[in-house]
């Protein structure tokens, strides 16, 4: 047997070192693939942009309306219930205080602190009675309307926050829509029951002005 | 006896002894030529394993022994046409069972009324996704989900008609349990359709879906009415701050307004003959997901 000596120590270094570089090419554990390695996928990959979660500057005017739309239906209910209807208004009262307070959770200080005087206005005089059946009838075009607007907010809203909100309001707002018929007396009118007729509302023509803190 | 370099430090056997090298064997060490032939063939051999090794992929663990070659599962990509897809087989499948119910003759002339109009809607619901599905690229499925159809649809009709088999018995009231069927599905394509607000990525699409699922939870409100009456079946308890309790029949009332804004939680089902302990057969209906999509490429025959 040979003695180890420096140039046996500088000779097995130098051939490990070889190995090493040589094999390191096959054995590389790296993410980085070597350079001029064909890097293309084998598959299309499909898109990875997603929608903003926060509402966008184009979804905030959008969100207000909704705010201002909702405490105005707020105000009208309690108006029934002050006017001495108890069946159907308080409940609906406290549903779109719920509604405007979840709206004012997304648009934090941007949220409108006054109810959209329009849409108050054009329902306050048949909406504030204590009768149920011409109360009914009255909030049935008031949430269908909200129904057919929100629904339409949806194709210009791009942020999830505010689109989940919506989408969510828009289904029990649907649901009173057929619970108001069927108090109106129109439980086997299948039209009134299932079908919105009622036109959106639009932020041009609302009266809601201003940014406001509160709700 | 070679001699040894005086510098170099003679190396012990295990025994302490002084190893001797062969005999007729040159100086201890590697000469220049030797270190240079030595690294030479360490470089051609380090050259012929790179050659060798070139095909493989970077980070793919190798193998051992004769095992097939691992299939990668296929990629299925689930997009606004994928989910319209599904949309459209859940509309059928709903216009299926419903279909169902109206052969089975159980319910009154009113209730009877009640769901064939729903079918109509559900047909045009059925239309628009179709339309839609074509708008984002896809092609349109015209079938039942076949998901739903294996594991949700049979257990509902086998606690309403009963199964002897299987030990089943037949419902004490088909006709009511058919109205919570209605409500169930009805409830559940609400929620499906609110789902997608946040899954489609084309607003126009969140819109006019979101809209089928407005009409979808007014069927579903209207089932409730008829199950438990007018004014009762209204408004949940829940949205006053109260509790929903079962009847005395074991059932929990259906409502029209069953909670303060849209769920996307199972619908939960409670249908069938009460079982010794006084509860019935509880499903609970879960909106379409990865199992239950219609992707791309599944085809049906819709003759």
């Amino acid at each position: 047997m040979e003695n180890p000596t420096r140039r046996r120590v500088l000779a097995a270094g130098f051939a490990g070192t070889a190995f090493g570089l040589l094999g390191g090419r096959v054995a590389s554990a790296g993410t980085t693939p070597p350079a001029g390695e064909d890097t293309a996928p084998t598959t299309a990959a499909p898109t990875t942009t997603l929608p903003p979660l926060q509402p966008t500057l184009e979804d905030v005017p959008l969100l207000m309306f909704a705010h201002g739309l909702e405490l105005a239906a707020r105000d009208l209910y309690r108006d029934a219930v002050a006017a001495g209807a108890t069946e159907l208004a308080p409940v609906l009262q406290s549903q779109h205080q719920a509604f405007a307070d979840i709206l004012l959770g997304i648009l934090g200080t941007r949220g409108v602190s006054t109810p959209d005087q329009d849409f108050y206005e054009q329902f306050a005089a048949a909406i504030g009675v204590a009768d149920a059946g011409p109360l009914a009838a009255a909030a049935f075009d008031l949430e269908s309307a909200l129904v057919a607007t929100h629904t339409e907010s949806l194709r210009q809203l791009q942020g999830l926050n505010g689109t989940r909100v919506i989408g969510s309001i828009i289904t029990p707002e649907a649901q009173a829509c057929t619970v108001l018929a069927d108090a109106a007396g129109n439980g086997d009118d299948f039209t009134a029951l299932f079908e919105n007729d009622a036109a959106p509302l639009s932020p041009s023509s609302s009266a809601t002005s201003g940014a406001g803190s509160g709700g | 006896m070679v001699q040894r370099d005086p510098n170099t430090p003679a190396a012990k056997t295990p025994a302490g002894e002084t190893p001797t090298a062969p005999a007729g064997s040159g100086p201890a060490g590697l000469g220049r030529r030797q270190l240079l032939q030595t690294g030479g063939l360490t470089i051609a051999l380090g050259a012929v394993l790179a050659a060798c090794g070139s095909s493989s992929e970077a980070g793919e663990p190798g193998r051992v022994g004769y095992a097939p070659a691992a299939t990668p599962l296929p990629q299925l990509t689930v997009d606004d046409a994928v989910r319209m897809r599904t949309a459209t087989s859940i509309e059928y499948t709903i216009i299926d069972m419903y279909g169902r119910i109206t052969e089975s003759g159980a319910l009154n002339e009113t209730d009877q009324r009640f769901v064939d109009r729903l079918v109509q809607d559900h047909q045009a619901a059925a239309d628009v996704t179709a339309r839609l599905t074509i708008g984002a690229g896809g092609e349109p499925y015209g079938c039942v989900n076949s998901w739903y159809m294996t594991r949700v649809v049979p257990p509902i009709f086998e606690h309403i008609d009963g199964n002897e088999a299987a030990g089943i018995p037949p419902s004490d009231n088909p006709a009511r349990d058919m109205i919570a069927v209605v409500n169930a599905m009805e409830s559940m394509a609400a929620s499906m359709y609110q789902g997608m607000v946040e899954t489609l990525t084309s607003p126009q699409l969140r819109a006019e879906g979101m809209a089928i699922g407005a009409q979808s939870a007014r069927h579903a409100a209207a089932a409730a009415i008829r199950s438990t009456g007018a004014p009762e079946g209204y408004f949940s308890p829940v949205l006053t701050g109260g509790a929903v309790a079962p009847g005395e029949d074991g059932l929990i009332p259906l409502y029209a307004i069953p909670s303060q804004f849209g769920s996307l939680a199972p619908v939960q089902l409670v249908i069938g003959a009460p079982n010794e302990a006084g509860s019935r057969f509880t499903m609970p209906i879960e909106t379409p997901a990865a199992n239950s999509f219609v992707y791309a490429g599944e085809t049906c025959d819709t003759a």
